[in-house]
């Protein structure tokens, strides 16, 4: 959308005020309410969907199929698709190698292993049906959600298969639920010397910077880096400023882990 | 009296819980629409097949139909916006209510893309720079179009538009500014007309911008209203709505309508309608017209306005968000209401707009007007 010039600095000055005063009157460290759906398509074997309060939608389903893994050397694929962007677009190719990248380092091979041999390979496909504000956090929630929902078929047949060569066989209709952690992309806006979590799309229109910190295993780990959210106040990063969100992503992510949780 | 005081403590109960991070809900297994959630444990309503024959002959007044529902098989009626027409039978073609205006017979959507009229007070986006006219984005199916020739320009009305304010249109008004303005006329597409030749239209500034379904916007007399706090809101009719700190403008525009209303109710009957009581006379519009109402500069607004600003856009919200219509009255009595809540934050929480908005029902139906 675009801001009238008025609107941008009213913004601009609110959001960098101290303590910032955001436009739906959050906190600095505050999310907006989501909703989220979960295990709702019969056809995979997890699936999710998450609602933000702005009207932006995501979609993600997990499906599973076994691979020999010596012959695949990915386990996980991501495809994403956001409405209104071509997929050769680079917003969407660098949310999606982002995801990708960081899917297929961080989650744990071995619990994906079946056999000596065999391993389920996941397919994590994205669908962002409405996006108005930057959708990485939101689906970063919705594949955790999704993950964390998925059952995988079960093993019956012998897990030791580098003797013998016998195929996996599995149960008629007995499910394993697929336990691993998942990490989560967090996006931060810079505004001034504020750093704010999940920014709404005019808070992204005036902020200076965007920073990308990814969460797993109870730490900050890599990625972690800067995304462009305009092109208009767009300026360095300082250090503090890098640290900050840092520290405030330590202090959040046990709550929304929490809150997503159990599902 | 004390079931309100038990309503109030209520909401200090949710308000003392600390706000959250993130508040959550989850659905598992089984997809549903956000909005049905509500409704969960409600069942369709039952149709049989011969009572519908036995009342589907009219639907009255103001009755609400879904589309493709029967709303009349007399032929004599003429066919308005809403309808079709097959086997001299008129069905809906929209879900909304029937309106039966003499012989003619329309039904109006309960929603839908804002519908311009003549005399609208609005607030639009410029989508467009074009050739002596604006493209405003309104929320219509069109575009409206704002005429150099329909807007002051600084110096006066009353001078001609010259050539060098076609060439520098963008110094007045450029893509993404806001303004508000009234509904001219319609062309024959639908599309509208706007012009901004008073001095409580124009550019917008000072303030912050938030959008509701147009359908909640009661039309009244007076779609800017000076709230408590020092904030002035518009209403556009088109569902824009636009908070701001009150300027002296507005506060004499306010004064003189009050001052007409009290003249009006001591002089008795008469209500003579005064031009330039209401609205700035023409004179002083050439007066201060100057640069100034075409200005990009906000003046300095303290954080306790802005504060009071976004709390007022959030129980704004709140109320959209219930379905209840919006007018001054509502949205003081929703700000009232949100003072329970001493965080803004936790305005936009499903729970807290929800309470809010039933505090504003409550408080219409105890004092008898709702």
């Amino acid at each position: 959308m675009v801001l009238s010039v008025t609107e941008k600095s009213y913004l601009h000055e609110s959001l960098a005020s101290v303590p910032p005063a955001r436009p739906d009157g959050r906190k600095a460290d505050q999310f907006r309410p989501i909703e989220v759906f979960t295990d709702f398509l019969p056809a995979s074997n997890g699936s999710s969907k998450v609602v933000a309060s702005d009207g932006t939608e995501c979609l993600v389903s997990v499906k599973c199929k076994v691979v020999d893994h010596a012959v695949e050397e990915d386990l996980v694929v991501v495809d994403v698709d956001i409405a209104g962007h071509r997929d050769d677009s680079g917003f969407v190719q660098g949310i999606a190698s982002t995801l990708s990248k960081v899917l297929s380092t961080q989650l744990d091979r071995s619990c994906l292993r079946l056999t000596k041999k065999y391993s389920f390979k996941l397919y994590i496909d994205v669908l962002v049906l409405s996006s108005f504000s930057h959708p990485l956090t939101l689906i970063s929630f919705a594949v955790y959600s999704a993950l964390n929902s998925t059952q995988l078929p079960k093993l019956i047949s012998s897990d030791d298969d580098l003797d013998v060569a016998e195929l996996p066989t599995f149960h008629d209709y007995d499910f394993v639920k697929l336990n691993v952690s998942v990490p989560l992309l967090f996006t931060l806006a810079i505004c001034g010397k504020n750093v704010l979590v999940d920014p709404a799309s005019n808070e992204s229109d005036v902020a200076n910077n965007g920073i990308l910190v990814t969460w797993n295993n109870g730490k900050a780990t890599a990625p972690i880096r800067t995304l462009g959210l305009n092109e208009d106040y767009v300026s360095g990063v300082s250090p503090q400023s890098l640290q900050d969100s840092i520290k405030m992503i330590e202090q959040v992510a046990p709550e929304v882990l929490q809150a997503l949780g159990g599902i | 009296m004390s079931s309100r005081s038990s309503l109030l403590t209520h909401s200090q109960q949710t308000a003392s819980m600390p706000a959250d991070v993130i508040s959550v809900r989850k659905v598992q297994e089984g997809f549903q629409f956000v909005n049905s959630l509500a409704s969960e444990g409600e069942s369709d309503v039952e149709m049989s097949d011969d009572e519908k024959v036995e009342k589907s002959a009219e639907a009255n007044d103001g009755a609400i139909v879904t589309p493709g529902e029967l709303v009349t098989d007399d032929p004599i009626w003429m066919r308005g916006h809403g309808t079709y027409f097959l086997e001299n039978k008129t069905y809906a073609s929209v879900a909304g209510t029937v309106s039966r205006v003499n012989r003619l017979l329309s039904v109006v959507p309960l929603r839908g893309r804002y519908a311009p009229e003549t005399g609208d007070h609005i607030i639009g986006r410029i989508a467009e720079v074009g050739n002596r006219r604006w493209k405003v984005d309104i929320g219509a199916k069109q575009h409206a179009v704002l005429m150099l020739g329909s807007v002051n320009l600084p110096g006066g009305v009353l001078r001609r538009k010259s050539e060098s304010d076609e060439l520098q249109m963008r110094n007045f008004l450029k893509e993404g500014d806001l303004l508000n303005a009234e509904v001219q006329s319609l062309f024959q597409d639908g599309s509208a007309s706007l012009h901004t030749r008073s001095l409580k239209y124009g550019k917008l500034r000072n303030g912050v911008f938030l959008q509701v379904p147009s359908p909640l916007i009661v039309r009244s007399k007076n779609h800017t209203h000076n709230l408590p706090g020092n904030v002035t809101v518009i209403l556009g009719v088109n569902g824009f709505i636009w908070l701001r700190k009150t300027s002296e403008l507005d506060t004499a525009n306010n004064s003189s309508a009050v001052v007409g209303k009290n003249a009006a109710t001591l002089s008795g009957a008469s209500g003579e309608f005064k031009p330039g009581n209401n609205s700035v006379s023409i004179t002083r519009l050439e007066e201060e017209s100057s640069w100034e109402i075409y200005s990009d500069k906000n003046d300095h607004i303290s954080d306790v306005m802005r504060k009071t600003i976004t709390r007022y856009s959030n129980v704004i919200k709140a109320l959209a968000h219930c379905e209840i219509g919006i007018t001054e009255a509502r949205v003081v009595a929703a700000y009232e209401a949100s003072m329970a809540y001493s965080q803004i934050g936790s305005l936009i929480d499903k729970e807290n707009m929800e309470a809010i908005g039933q505090d504003v029902i409550n408080a219409e139906r105890m004092r008898g007007n709702a």
